[in-house]
């Protein structure tokens, strides 16, 4: 099915460019220049996904997405040219579902869009967590199947890498040094070893994640390990 | 003509010249006449005068025999056992020094039973040689009697009694003393308090005195009348009979020394007299001298034997004599009082003790008397020895005795005259009409005085030290400091003269300096506050010190004399000073405390915490206040500094986001193009140009804004404690493939343990990135690349080395600051912050971070604080 796809922009020569890439995909497309136009675009049509710029003339996306929020559980992307750390925590904190700093990647901009279309129309809460299935964001591990699901999308994965993803899945935003991981999925303590650690890391997060430079989910912690986190909103159903 | 005269150098040197030679001139004469005046040459014959003279030499050749003698005794001449060789040898020894040919001096030695012993003299031809027979007879007091030696010791010394009355004159004369004769005040009370002291043995007195005055026979006539104008005919003859006990005779001697010496000799305030105890108590001798002159010792025997009684060797008082303090009587401490028996005297260190404790030594007498001596001097006068030189010089004293006072008075005025020219041409010089000071003048008038009498007094003090005595160096010393003396006083005079006419003696004076700049400070001072105590604050802080420490000093010292004599309130008041000094020292301190902590916090960049002055006071709160103020400053500078890097900051970020906007549309559309079927193979390179920059555009904003946040310190720094190995683990992780993909090999040489240090994470994290970034765009393709780490001083230190594939000709300090590349085309990809960045980020963590560049070989450095 198409999805309505909202965009709001304040330079609409961005506006088009998204236009272009994201009609690739069969999606229908809305556009806004401000935030007050999003609010009654919201009021008239049914959108799906929202993507928001922060710095807008009328009214900036952080007000408009608090205003939204009130009504409207849609997934919001902020797209914006506020890199720093507080203003991605702001908005994130402030019920967005993604933050996309420009300039942006296309591929990324439509890998993400799909990500939380699929969360939000077909994962959700509706898929029932039995024992043997670990969640983790749009991340699923079925353990009696082997079979790992990014945004609902197969992923295949080496044995240690599987290994890896469901020991650190077990205990969810819980950081494990190198040597930790390495204990637990070979059973032994390492002889220097642990080094090749973080490579099957890297690996594993190129599978997994979409902007593999800024994980959503499985992250190191620098000179400590790494842990799986699960962003508060990723995990509202 | 006068005043070319006046003015004329030469004519001034000339005249102090005769000054000089005048006054030297005079003074000889007036000493030389005082000299000649002394031994009494104008009122007796030549013969007389030349006795006179001689005397002393005497004195010292009789010391002299007895020391021979007894080392003669000692080395057992007198002994029976002896051989006659070894006698003779002694014998010949011994008499080595008395040969006629050396000496003019003879003498005969008589034991203790009048038998002679040695002589020098012969007998035969004893009419003709002897001199001054009887009359200068010279008893040495080194022998000790028993009662009958003692009697015709004592006759003997009657005999002398002559000299004695000569000599009891000069102890007064020419010290000035002002007490004119001894008779006058020191033998009267004397003779009434020995009569008190004594009523009980006054008959065995007399009976003595009938008794023995048959004894003497070369007793004279004049002799006696000398002796009885001292009041001593009596008391001599006392000697024969002495009757006391030794406790008897210490209690005569303590109440000698508390009553007469004390009552009659206070007055003498400068010179010795000799007390004389004669009458009551033969074996009683006193020594009276004042403490100040016990330091000089050696005079100890010249004093003795001026006095009534005998020459005092003082270096022969056996060991024994040391030990009778008990017998030490305590006297006021104006007087030294030393009682001694005739045989005995104190030896120097005795003597210094009585010093000490200004006592009374009394000794017994224990030895016998085993000899005694006459010495005479020959009258033909064959050896060339002192005697013929007193001669000499008697002869010609007394010959020049009536012209040497006339030469002393002519070049007195003489002197005179040259000093009234000095004084009257001072400060004129030749060619200048009117008068002008020298250098001399701009000395202080009053500094200038003193510095003059200070100098005179030492040169006296030198000169006294030296040799102000009898004899040919005494007056040659006397008429040197004489002429010096003249001089000085010729200069003084000179000065003061021409400072008279330059009208500068009353002004030009410390004291009126002095005066002058209390008035002015007082005036200061009232017309400000109205208050004395004003004046005191208006002094410069060295002065105040200066004054306090004074005044402290000045208390100190005067409660020392206070405590001196024993008084409660000077030892209460000391005690109050100390306690006023320790308090002060301690408030002083602690001032001092309070302001170097506020140092210390303002070294320290503690900036806001104020000194408090709330218990400062003076100089110290005024420096409170100052150190205050410049943190004040320094906050202010320090405050609006952040705020322009804050604002740089801010202003950079913005900038940035503006940039980033229209970028986006840049980057998206040269996508867009790329992905048009474009068939002509130009604009597909171009899109391809199109790209390439506009990300590097993208790289170099960011990177501006993160060199920008790195650099101002407006980043949040979460240092912890992190596992620095996990991180390189992490990093190697990373960049396993990028490294590979350039062929380069990886070598870590890391630890097993784990390096724990104190940083943020992410920021290490971001530094690190940015190095091994740099390695992997620098590095020489199939190269090494080495990382390695020490801990050193609880630091950690993380090498990285690695080949660069470009030539890095540019130093090392160069390539830390922004927008610089290893190779200068910059046709890399890169902004060129990336190691200042990572400097920044290092830097923010209290880590340090260097490079070193050797030929190609790139080295980073980096320091991180260990964990602790």
């Amino acid at each position: 099915m198409a999805y309505d796809i909202l965009i709001c922009d304040d330079e609409k020569d961005i506006v088009n460019a998204l236009k272009i890439y994201l009609s690739q995909e069969n999606y229908i497309l809305h556009e806004a220049y401000h935030g007050k136009e999003v609010l009654q675009i919201l009021n008239q049509e049914k959108i799906d996904l929202l993507l928001l710029d922060i710095m807008m003339p009328e009214m900036d996306g952080i007000q408009t997405m608090t205003e939204l929020r009130k009504n409207y559980n849609i997934p919001v992307i902020l797209l914006t040219a506020k890199t720093e750390d507080t203003d991605k925590i702001l908005g994130l904190n402030l019920g967005a579902d993604d933050y996309i700093t420009k300039p942006f990647n296309p591929m990324e901009v439509l890998a993400r869009v799909r990500s939380q279309l699929r969360r939000y129309t077909q994962l959700g809460s509706a898929v029932p967590v039995t024992e043997k299935i670990y969640q983790c964001g749009n991340i699923q591990l079925d353990d009696s199947e082997k079979s790992v699901t990014v945004d609902g999308e197969p992923v295949s994965l080496t044995p240690t890498e599987y290994a890896i993803l469901i020991f650190l899945m077990q205990s969810i935003n819980k950081v494990f040094s190198p040597k930790e991981i390495y204990t637990a999925i070979r059973g032994e303590l390492p002889y220097g070893a642990e080094g090749t650690i973080a490579v099957h890391i890297r690996h594993l997060r190129e599978k997994i994640e979409i902007n593999p430079a800024e994980p959503r989910f499985l992250k190191a912690v620098w000179g400590q390990g790494y842990k799986l986190e699960a962003s508060e909103r990723s995990e509202r159903p | 003509m006068k005043k070319s005269f006046r003015n004329s150098t030469a004519c001034k040197i000339l005249m102090t010249f005769a000054y000089v030679i005048s006054t030297g001139l005079a003074a000889a004469g007036c000493i030389g006449t005082l000299y000649i005046a002394r031994y009494d040459c104008y009122t007796q014959d030549k013969n007389e005068f030349q006795k006179n003279m001689m005397q002393n030499h005497l004195i010292d050749d009789c010391w002299m025999l007895d020391e021979a003698f007894n080392h003669l005794e000692n080395d057992g001449y007198f002994d029976e056992n002896i051989p006659d060789q070894r006698k003779q040898f002694l014998y010949q020894e011994f008499m080595k020094n008395y040969q006629e040919d050396q000496t003019n001096f003879f003498f005969r030695i008589y034991d203790a039973d009048d038998q002679l012993l040695l002589s020098s003299y012969d007998a035969e031809k004893q009419l003709s040689y002897v001199y001054f027979h009887n009359d200068n007879m010279i008893q040495e007091s080194e022998q000790i009697m028993n009662e009958k030696e003692y009697q015709r010791f004592t006759n003997q010394f009657d005999l002398d009694n002559e000299n004695r009355s000569f000599t009891a004159e000069q102890i007064v004369v020419p010290r000035g003393d002002p007490a004119p004769t001894l008779e006058g005040e020191t033998t009267e009370p004397q003779t009434e308090s020995i009569t008190e002291n004594t009523e009980a043995s006054t008959e065995s007195i007399t009976e003595a005195t009938e008794q023995t005055e048959s004894v003497p026979d070369l007793t004279e006539s004049p002799i006696t009348e000398s002796a009885s104008a001292l009041g001593l005919t009596a008391k001599a003859e006392d000697l024969t009979d002495t009757g006391y006990s030794f406790g008897e005779q210490l209690e005569i001697a303590q109440a000698l020394s508390r009553t007469n010496i004390s009552d009659g000799y206070e007055e003498h305030d400068d010179y010795i007299t000799i007390y004389d105890s004669n009458a009551d108590n033969p074996n009683i001798l006193f020594t009276v001298y004042f403490r100040n002159l016990v330091s000089r010792m050696p005079n100890l025997n010249i004093f003795c034997q001026e006095g009534w009684h005998y020459v005092i060797d003082s270096n022969t008082v056996p060991p024994e004599m040391i030990s009778v303090s008990e017998y030490i009587y305590r006297y006021p401490e104006e007087f030294q009082v030393s009682a001694v028996l005739p045989a005995i005297s104190p030896t120097e260190q005795e003597a210094e003790y009585c010093d000490i404790y200004y006592d009374v030594h009394i000794y017994e007498t224990k030895y016998p008397v085993t000899h005694y001596i006459t010495g005479y001097v020959r009258s033909d006068l064959k050896a060339q020895d002192h005697y013929l030189n007193d001669a000499t010089v008697s002869d010609l004293a007394y010959q020049y005795r009536y012209i040497i006072p006339v030469i002393a008075a002519c070049s007195g005025i003489v002197m005179l005259l040259c000093m009234i020219f000095l004084i009257s041409s001072a400060g004129y010089h030749a060619g200048e009409e009117s008068p002008r000071g020298t250098f001399i003048e701009q000395i202080p008038y009053d500094l200038f005085t003193g510095m003059l009498l200070f100098s005179a007094l030492i040169l006296f003090w030198f000169v006294q030290e030296v040799g102000l005595r009898d004899g040919m160096i005494g007056f040659i010393s006397a008429t040197g400091l004489c002429m010096i003396w003249s001089l000085i006083l010729i200069w003084w005079l000179m000065s003061t003269a021409c400072r008279f006419r330059i009208k500068t003696l009353l002004n030009h004076n410390i004291i009126v300096y002095v005066i002058k700049w209390l008035i002015s400070v007082f005036h200061k001072g009232n017309q400000k506050m109205q208050h004395l105590p004003n004046v005191f604050k208006m002094l410069p802080f060295v002065w105040k010190a200066g004054l306090i420490a004074g005044g402290v000093i000045l208390i100190s010292i005067l409660t020392d004399l206070g405590i001196h004599e024993s008084n409660g309130i000077a030892l209460s008041l000391k005690i109050l000073l100390y306690m006023a000094e320790f308090l002060g020292t301690c408030v002083i301190v602690y001032q001092l405390h309070v302001l170097e902590q506020g140092g210390q916090n303002l070294a320290d960049g503690h900036l806001d915490e104020k000194i408090s002055e709330k218990y400062l006071f003076g100089a110290f709160r005024t420096h409170a206040q100052h150190l205050n103020s410049i943190g004040d400053g320094m906050n202010k500078a320090v405050a609006d500094r952040l705020k322009s890097e804050m604002f740089r900051t801010e202003l950079i970020a913005n900038v940035s986001h503006d940039i980033r906007t229209p970028l986006t549309s840049i980057i998206n559309y040269t996508d867009l193009l790329s992905k048009l079927n474009l068939t002509d193979q130009t604009a597909l390179e171009y899109i391809q140009v199109l790209s390439r920059q506009s990300g590097r555009l993208k790289k170099l904003t960011e990177d501006v804004l993160e060199a920008s946040k790195a650099t101002t310190g407006s980043m949040k720094v979460n240092r912890e404690n992190m596992d620095l190995k996990v991180l390189l683990q992490q990093l190697e992780g990373e960049y396993t493939e990028r490294f590979e993909a350039k062929s380069l090999q990886y070598i870590s040489n890391i630890p097993e343990d784990s390096l724990p240090v104190l940083a943020d994470g992410r920021l290490l994290w971001r530094a690190m990135d940015n190095l091994f970034s740099n390695i992997c765009k620098y590095a020489m393709p199939h190269t090494r690349v080495y990382i390695n780490t020490k801990i050193e001083n609880q630091k950690i230190q993380i090498t990285l080395r690695n080949i660069s594939a470009v030539e890095l000709n540019i130093p090392s300090d160069a390539l830390l600051e922004r927008f610089v590349r290893g190779d200068r085309s910059r046709n890399t990809e890169g902004s060129g912050l990336g190691l200042s960045i990572a400097q920044s980020l290092i830097r923010l963590q209290d880590g340090e971070m260097q490079l070193y560049i050797d030929g190609d070989l790139f080295k980073v450095e980096i320091i991180l604080p260990l964990k602790n």
